[in-house]
């Protein structure tokens, strides 16, 4: 039992507070002592740490049975990525959005910012991608 | 932190498994020679694009670190794979 609550009932005790304003008191610091857990939990939540890609296939491609891909990846990885990117000449970065273009993938590399992909990561907690046919599972979700 | 150890299993349904860790950080130490070459040498590729030559570093360190925690596997009829960096 913390001083605090002890307190509060000590006041009870002596009828300095009613009962009720003694259940406030001590809800509220119920609340109170919960709340670093639960910006802990939250920031965890907040801050994935890996890219989790599962494929599953009722068939494989040699259609001989179940084949099953677990991938993860570090988001530190994709993120020293992104800023490889921002590193490319400017001149290289029009090549290469003109070659995206041709094979129709319309990213502009020179977008491409690493505190942009900071706010992307934080988001990507909340983000699944749930993709079923007949025979494929896709699921890719960060954790 | 850069990966220290990787572990690979390669092993078929009904087949025994193999499993290897690899000690990386014995490995690291031999190719510091080549990284230093290889790290002048992106210097002066730097230097001659006008690429900021400490983000270049920076950023090769970054990828060498993010890799730990990676983990890849395949598990089809005839044979399951798995790396793991550590």
């Amino acid at each position: 039992m913390t001083d605090n609550r002890m307190h509060v009932l000590q006041m009870l005790a002596a009828g300095d507070v009613s009962a009720e304003e003694a259940d406030r008191l001590i809800a509220a610091l119920d609340k109170e002592s919960a709340a670093p857990a639960d910006r802990a939990a939250q920031a965890a939540v907040g801050n994935p740490r890996y890219l989790r890609i599962f494929v599953e296939e009722e068939q494989g491609v040699a259609g001989d049975g179940p084949t099953k891909v677990n991938i993860r990846v570090p988001l530190q990885l994709l993120r020293a990525g992104v800023r490889l990117a921002s590193l490319i000449p400017d001149g290289a970065k029009d090549q290469i959005n003109e070659a995206l273009r041709k094979k129709g993938v319309p990213i502009d590399v020179t977008q491409l910012r690493p505190e942009d992909l900071d706010e992307l990561v934080v988001h990507l907690a909340d983000l699944t991608i749930d993709v079923e046919e007949k025979d494929t599972k896709v699921r890719i979700f960060a954790e | 932190m850069i990966p220290c150890l990787a572990m690979v299993r390669v092993g078929g349904h009904g087949r025994r498994a193999l499993r290897l860790w690899l000690p990386l950080f014995l490995l690291w130490p031999l190719l510091l020679p080549f990284a230093m070459v290889l790290a002048v040498a992106s210097l002066i590729a730097a230097r001659t694009y006008g690429i900021a030559a400490a983000g270049v570093l920076r950023t090769a360190w970054q990828l060498a670190s993010g890799s730990r925690g990676m983990r890849l596997e395949v598990d089809t009829p005839e044979v399951a794979f798995q790396v793991r960096f550590i």
